[in-house]
């Protein structure tokens, strides 16, 4: 991990890459400024403090929210922190700037289409329009630009993992006999499970939902595009996290003055989310007609075993952390913890962070619980919990990220520490204020993605306060995250306009406690682990696929029979995939 | 130990889930706490934390 | 590899604890027999679903003492029965629901309860209720559905046994003068 320690500032060393993780940083954070600010309309359109917007408007903002957030931004994030990540730890520059910016261009094409689509419904004589949500269900059905501008996304993203593979390929012919430098595995990892999981979405949109809504084809299975859609839509989840966990593995245990507790443990929880990670999309159908309980039930079990990874990742972070704080002259079985670098918002960020999705997690045990989640499905805890997950354990961590990574791309210092700070404990204090009342409001009922959750036929009952007050707390939450993200903004804005320092930042990560040496081999062995990866969806798929294409009336739904030509062409791109997964894995192996 | 701006910062944020899930601990005890309770609480904890910052906080002459 | 012990310590509880979650949710589904909405309500033609002889007329069903069938079709932006109706049931009953969507996905949840499910075009949602005493519940569609997702409302009224049965009757007569 040192081995990029040497030799000046990663600006000066990799000025190419460095552009490139800038451009990404750039779009990610104007997607980040306008999701939040769509955001903070919609905590004050539900709660009726401010109605600014016609409802049918509500569920328009909605869909930008749950896009650019949960997609382009965190996606063009950990675009930069991945290429930031091989390039430093393998310690070679991309094989081609060329390709880098061609995936950069796919990407940001794809999410412009997408927004164009989406913004679209609020100028109603358009006739574009995208109102779907970040889940896009059909029947419900969007501008055909909406899916085509998803598909050329996604497939920027293969592209990037492209890129990455073909450094480690590289690197591997120059070093046969290394192990895999902790952060190029942990992004390989990855990118080998979004490969596996972003092939359920790619057919539900190519050949579902972009014909249909260009009229080629009459309908869908409403319950197999769905099931397509969860298939991606769990691991997607894991695509957000692992950056957030690279960063708390490699770089917080550094800010907080020491060192990794484990490197080989590190390896061992990543190969865990890339085997665990996609056969348990059931888990978000528990409530669904036509899917038998045995399936939900397998897909449970899996979800509970994915506790492991993140109970054994608390583990080695705090661990770390209170190294870390014990080199800095910590002592005390907790007093330990004042002697951390509270001053530096990278830091403290992240670590907030950390402590938030502790409270996501125990959310989160109580959604994958197959039976008390009928509680709580669809009900506003569900974006409690996952505010706490993407919306802080992974936004925040990004944010708090960006204090020490936009330095070092930009070769500037950054522009102020205080604000930094002050900007990641509002957002604690605001996530703390939206998501609590968020998960109450959910046991009391009411409903998610509603933009009037006022109803005549009853009222919501909640055994402690009133639903008044959790109204209040869900504004106020909402309003101080938005000005939290303006306070980055603007943070960041300053930070790339200053001049060039030197040393903007100490970059320099040190040797994890224990290295990879003492690990099994077995470990880095990508090959293996993809193959596994493959079963283990297979078998958790193929019978809930086969079931639900079998008796919800066909591929295409309505009891229509499959066009011959349709289903020839859906052979073809079947076989296209197949060997497209089979040369990747060549290069793999 | 300094009680730093950050340090204090970061008492004031942790402050805020132990203040809102208050009744709800109260509630286990079969103590009904009103909200006016919970705030002044909460006040009195932040009133204080200043004093505290004014007596051993950065620019105050008994660093501690 | 060398793994530190309190690490090992740490791995054990951890997958205690997950083994407890599956565990207690084993015997929420085997032991306590708590019903899960599967494949058993069956299929159904979305595009007929006009003609179907329970979609058609959808509302509730006696088919055997204190017991009931209810067919509920979930459409943009109504539950019928329910909205403009309410779901009429008798206190004391034992009520299998049958949910289905006529357009899009939408969501079918009692308020307040663990009455809870996804109601989606060409599938039906079957799941078994039982009423106490009598009273109101509030019912909501928790998919959003499109832009008047948040109309999407109804109300089921728990009446006294006679109540409804004078009801019940009033409506088999009223059907029968209709065909």
């Amino acid at each position: 991990m040192a081995t990029a320690s040497g030799g000046g500032e990663f600006v000066d060393k990799f000025p190419d890459e460095a552009a490139v993780i800038k451009a990404s940083f750039l779009i990610a954070f104007v997607s980040l400024g306008i999701g939040a600010f769509f955001g903070l309309v919609q905590a004050l359109h539900r709660t009726n403090v401010l109605r600014v917007i016609d409802s049918a408007d509500y569920y328009t903002m909605l869909t930008g929210h749950g896009v650019l957030l949960a997609i382009v931004f965190t996606i063009f994030f950990l675009c930069g922190v991945f290429h930031w990540a091989v390039a430093r730890s393998l310690d070679r520059p991309a094989e081609s700037a060329l390709f880098s910016w061609a995936w950069v261009g796919l990407m940001t094409t794809g999410a412009v289409l997408a927004t164009i689509a989406i913004l679209g419904g609020f100028v109603p004589n358009l006739g574009m329009s995208a109102d779907v949500l970040f889940t896009f269900y059909a029947p419900l059905q969007a501008h055909p630009v909406f899916y085509i501008g998803l598909a050329m996304f996604i497939v920027g993203t293969w592209l990037s993992g492209a890129d990455w593979f073909l450094s480690y390929r590289a690197w591997r012919q120059d070093h046969p006999d290394e192990r895999i430098p902790l952060q190029t595995f942990m992004v390989l990892t990855t990118m080998i499970m979004w490969y596996i999981s972003t092939l359920g979405v790619a057919v539900s949109v190519v050949f579902f939902l972009i014909p249909w809504s260009l009229g080629l084809i009459e309908s869908v299975n409403p319950l197999l595009t769905r099931t397509l859609f969860w298939y991606f839509g769990h691991p997607i989840v894991y695509f957000w996290l692992m950056p957030a966990y690279l960063l708390w593995y490699t770089v917080l245990p550094k800010l907080a003055g020491g060192r990794l507790f484990s490197d080989p443990l590190a390896r061992v929880v990543f190969l865990l989310f890339l085997l665990l990670s996609t056969p348990v999309g059931i888990h978000h159908q528990y409530l669904d007609p036509g899917i038998a309980e045995g399936f939900k039930f397998i897909a449970m079990t899996n979800t509970m075993f994915l506790l492991l990874p993140s109970l054994l990742t608390a583990f080695t972070v705090v661990a770390s952390v209170e190294h870390g704080a014990r080199q800095r002259g910590g002592k005390g079985y907790l007093r330990w913890l004042g002697a951390l670098p509270w001053r530096d918002p990278a830091f403290t960020g992240m670590a907030l962070a950390g402590a938030m999705f502790a409270a996501g997690g125990f959310s989160g045990m109580i959604n994958a619980g197959m039976n008390i989640n009928y509680l709580i499905h669809n009900t506003l805890w569900v974006p409690g919990h996952f505010h706490l997950t993407v919306g802080t354990a992974v936004a925040l961590t990004m944010m708090a990220g960006s204090y020490w990574l936009v330095p070092q791309v930009t070769g500037t210092k950054l522009y102020s520490r205080p604000i930094g700070l002050l900007q990641v404990i509002m957002w604690f204090v605001g996530m703390v204020f939206m998501s609590n009342a968020m998960h109450r409001a959910g046991l009391a009922g009411i409903p998610r993605r509603t933009a009037e959750p006022q109803y005549q036929n009853f009222e919501f009952l909640t055994p402690i306060g009133s639903i008044f007050e959790l109204r209040v707390q869900i504004a106020l939450g909402g309003t101080l995250l938005f000005l939290s993200v303006v306070l980055f903004l603007f943070n960041i804005l300053l930070t790339s306009l200053g001049e060039e320092s030197d040393r903007p930042v100490d970059s320099h990560l040190p040797e994890p406690l224990s290295g990879p040496e003492g690990s099994p081999r077995i470990l880095d062995n990508l090959a293996m682990w993809t193959g596994i990866a493959a079963v283990l969806v297979v078998l958790a798929y193929t019978l809930p696929l086969a079931g639900i294409i079998q008796n919800g009336g066909g591929l295409f739904g309505g009891g229509l029979p499959v066009p011959a030509t349709v289903s020839a062409g859906f052979d073809l791109v079947l076989t296209t995939v197949t060997s497209a997964f089979n040369t990747l894995w060549g290069v793999v192996a | 130990m300094k009680l730093t701006k950050a340090r204090a910062l970061i008492l004031i944020a942790f402050s805020v889930p132990v203040a809102i899930e208050l009744r709800t601990v109260a509630g286990f005890f079969n103590v009904e706490l009103p909200l006016i309770a919970v705030a002044v609480i909460e006040f009195l904890f932040l009133a204080l934390l200043f004093v505290l910052y004014g007596l051993y906080g950065e620019g105050s002459e008994s660093a501690a | 590899m060398e793994i530190h012990a309190y690490e090992k310590l740490w791995l054990a509880l951890a997958l205690v604890l997950i083994v407890g979650f599956i565990g207690t949710i084993t015997y929420g589904a085997a032991g306590a027999g708590i019903d899960m909405i599967d494949d058993k309500g069956g299929t159904v033609d979305p595009a007929t679903l006009d003609q179907h002889p329970k979609f058609g007329d959808p509302g509730i069903e006696r088919n055997g003492e204190n017991s009931y069938d209810v067919y509920v079709v979930a459409r943009q932006f109504v539950f019928e029965p329910g909205t403009t109706e309410p779901l009429r049931v008798p206190a004391g009953s034992t009520v299998t629901f049958h949910v289905t969507a006529a357009d899009v996905i939408h969501g079918f949840e009692v308020v307040g309860t663990n009455a809870n499910t996804m109601a989606i075009p060409g599938q039906v949602a079957e799941f078994t209720v039982e009423f106490g005493e009598p009273g109101e519940y509030g019912m909501l569609c928790n998919e959003y559905c499109g832009s008047g997702h948040h109309v999407m409302e109804g109300k089921i009224v728990v009446m006294e046994q006679e109540e409804f049965d004078s009801w019940y009757e009033q409506q088999q007569a009223q059907g029968e003068a209709e065909n």
